[in-house]
């Protein structure tokens, strides 16, 4: 029974093997017309997309007037004072010379770390829009205590771009009783992130 | 089936034609000479590959009828096999057909059996075959193959004989109600006097049946004459001669060609082509005497066949369903295109709509997001005068403690204020205080409650979140070592002790 068997395998084994490339011939062609329907359906997808998108761009163009008429002078703004486009470090440095001298300190140093990415986008919602925060550790000596904020007042008021602090540490120096007064009794170590927007993509920029 | 090898053998020549499908071709008669075997051989080799259907026309054939309880199944199978076999132990060319169930109460089958009694006679031939190795559909007796003639040509009377030529001789084959009865070959005598002798034949055959109580002799006997050569035209008139109850129907060449379909050339080349033109046009015959190892190349044969079929089943469907998916892409390809054009045209008109707004550097969504975004910004930042106030507030109510130092920093809170895995949390201020407390050496007790007074008074304001000692002037943990001295307080020169402070405002704050 078992050469039987065999033997008539042996027999079978051509149309066996016509079938089986046959039957592997019409899957791979069932599947890549199948794949060529899926892709056509996503092409059509894409294309209905891309029209609601130009329609609703169409009905939104009134809207999107409203928006440019509105935002484009607060923007303009934001590009004067430093916020939105490329860091003005030159900038910050001159704005710190000048709130030293307005706050009446004693001196800043200053040292500011390459530009990275903004720690808290997802707070502000930056969605879409890029931003970077450079870090500034700050050094200086106070009189007292309402110093520092003269000092962070005349540093916003110079306007060169958007700082916030993230930290400051405060010690109280020893007194020296033999210096006249208007001698430095706190100092200061702060740290602070100036921030910026990236402006649009200049053009031959990759 | 398309193509098929129909062979007529008997004990002394085998006729060969090859049916395709409609007509039969290449009709060829061969004696049992050693040269004609060869040239059959030959013969087979152009066949190639076309299954093999072997009529048997001999004399050694026998036909009874059998009536056996009724039975179904693998039962009625073992039954029948054990009677074939005590009726023919000498050949294996045996078979069985169940003709109808009795009227009898016990309702048993009966069941028309038939055998070649005398193998021997179609060995060389079946040698040729096998050795050719074409598939051996069967072997059938001629006269089951006849009775496809009756429903062909329409006979419808209750007796009815078909006489016929062939080459081993007249066959007579009985059908009453067009079911098979009997059937006789006589082999053709050498010389003259044909006509008469198959005239007596046919007469003995009617005797012979009235004899047997198949026919009454009243009965009319229909006798059909198949002629194919024109030789039998007088055989109707012989066999009436002076009998009454049998009446003759002559269906010559003509007929045969009309009615049957056979062509002339192939009836001109054998006796024994009508037959093999029926057995060519017959789909199914149901009374196949060969043993099942001879036709087991058939049933590979038809596996085969039907293996090529289910290919050829597969390939239509794929092709069926790869014409409906192309047709699909094409078609959704062309609503693409549509979909495309009309996306331009749109574009296009947002594109001259677009030319009267006030120009913009980045898109009017990005505009407002970026102006939007910068206010958030100012709006979490922080300085930490807030922070300052409250511990300056809290300080004026505790005049002997003082602060030394404040680290200060505006950050992501955690969830898990114990440390391990904590989670990011909102933003918030938070700092820690370095302070100091004048007071006696001695009091420790007094030193701990206004520092914790402190940090109570210090949390109880609404804008903090929590507030607590991080560090006591003391380690009074049981763990730690503790010394000191306990000389007279008045003495003593008050000290300062040095105790940190955390607070953390509320986020938002």
């Amino acid at each position: 029974m078992a050469n039987f068997r065999v033997r008539d395998l042996r027999a079978l084994s051509k149309p066996l093997l016509t079938l089986g490339v046959v039957g592997l011939i019409a899957a791979g062609a069932v599947a890549y017309s199948a794949k060529a329907v899926t892709a056509a359906k996503a092409e059509v997808k894409s294309q209905d997309t891309e029209l609601i998108e130009a329609k609703n761009r169409i009905t939104r163009s009134g809207q999107e007037r409203g928006i440019i008429e509105r935002y484009i002078d607060p923007y303009r703004e934001l590009e004067r004072n430093g916020i939105v486009g490329e860091e003005r470090r030159i900038g910050w440095i001159d704005a710190l010379r000048t709130a030293n001298q307005e706050a009446d300190l004693y001196g800043v140093e200053y040292q500011v770390s390459p530009q990275q990415a903004y720690s808290f986008s997802g707070e502000v919602g930056a969605g879409p829009l890029t931003i970077h925060q450079s870090l500034m550790k700050l050094r200086f000596e106070l009189l007292h205590e309402g110093d520092l904020f003269r000092f962070f007042d005349a540093l916003a008021a110079q306007k060169v771009g958007r700082f916030s602090v993230n930290q400051c540490t405060l010690t109280r120096l020893p007194v020296d009783l033999a210096v006249p007064v208007n001698q430095p009794t706190l100092s200061a170590q702060c740290e602070l992130a100036w921030i910026t927007i990236a402006g649009p993509p200049e053009e031959g920029k990759s | 089936m398309a193509r098929k090898l129909v062979l007529c053998a008997s004990s002394s020549n085998l006729t060969a034609g090859l049916w395709n499908g409609r007509r039969l071709e290449r009709v060829h008669s061969f004696d049992d000479s050693e040269e004609d075997q060869q040239a059959f051989a030959n013969f087979l080799h152009s066949a190639h590959g076309a299954p093999v259907f072997l009529m048997a026309d001999t004399v050694d054939e026998d036909y009874r009828f059998e009536t056996l309880p009724h039975a179904s199944g693998k039962d009625r199978r073992d039954m029948v096999e054990r009677k074939l076999k005590q009726l023919y132990r000498s050949t294996p060319f045996y078979g069985f057909s169940l003709q109808e169930r009795e009227d009898s109460r016990r309702r048993d089958d009966r069941y028309l059996f038939a055998a070649l009694t005398n193998p021997d006679v179609f060995n060389p031939w079946l040698r040729i075959l096998t050795t050719s190795g074409l598939p051996i559909a069967g072997v059938f007796p001629v006269p089951m193959v006849s009775l496809g003639l009756t429903r062909q040509l329409e006979l419808k009377d209750a007796n009815l004989l078909l006489v016929s030529k062939h080459e081993a001789g007249v066959r007579q084959t009985f059908v009453r109600e067009s079911r098979f009865r009997i059937s006789r070959l006589t082999p053709i005598r050498a010389g003259g006097g044909t006509i008469e002798s198959c005239a007596e034949e046919i007469r003995n055959t009617r005797m012979y049946l009235d004899a047997l109580n198949v026919t009454h002799v009243d009965d009319v006997l229909t006798v059909v004459i198949l002629d194919q050569d024109g030789t039998l035209a007088s055989l109707a008139k012989s066999v009436l001669q002076g009998r009454r109850n049998m009446q003759a129907t002559y269906i010559g060449p003509s007929d045969i060609t009309v009615k049957v379909g056979v062509d002339r050339a192939a009836l001109a080349a054998s006796q024994d082509a009508l037959h093999l033109f029926l057995l060519g046009q017959q789909k199914a015959l149901d009374f196949n005497l060969a043993p099942p190892a001879l036709t087991i190349g058939y049933s590979r044969h038809l596996l085969s066949r039907g293996i090529y079929a289910a290919s050829l089943g597969v390939a239509l469907l794929a092709l069926v369903w790869c014409g409906v998916n192309v047709y699909r892409t094409l078609s959704l390809r062309s609503e693409a295109r549509s979909t495309a054009d009309i996306t331009r045209q749109e574009q296009q008109r947002y594109q001259q709509m677009t030319r009267s707004f006030p120009p913009t550097p980045v898109p009017s969504d990005r505009l407002q997001l970026a102006v939007d975004v910068s206010g958030r910004i100012a709006s979490i930042a922080r300085l930490p005068d807030t922070l300052f106030g409250l511990v300056s507030r809290t300080l004026e109510k505790y005049p002997g403690v003082r602060l030394t130092g404040v680290q200060w920093k505006l950050g992501r809170g955690t969830s898990d204020p114990a440390g391990g895995a904590a989670l990011a949390g909102p933003l918030s201020q938070s700092a820690t205080l370095q302070m100091e407390l004048i007071a006696q050496p001695g009091d420790m007790k007094g030193t701990l409650s206004t520092i914790n007074s402190f940090v109570r008074e210090l949390g109880k304001n609404d804008k903090v979140a929590e507030a607590r000692v991080a560090k006591m002037p003391v380690n009074l943990g049981s763990s730690e070592s503790l010394s000191g001295s306990t000389a007279n307080p008045r003495r003593e020169q008050a000290q300062a002790s040095q105790f940190d402070v955390e607070v953390t405002l509320k986020p938002g704050v």
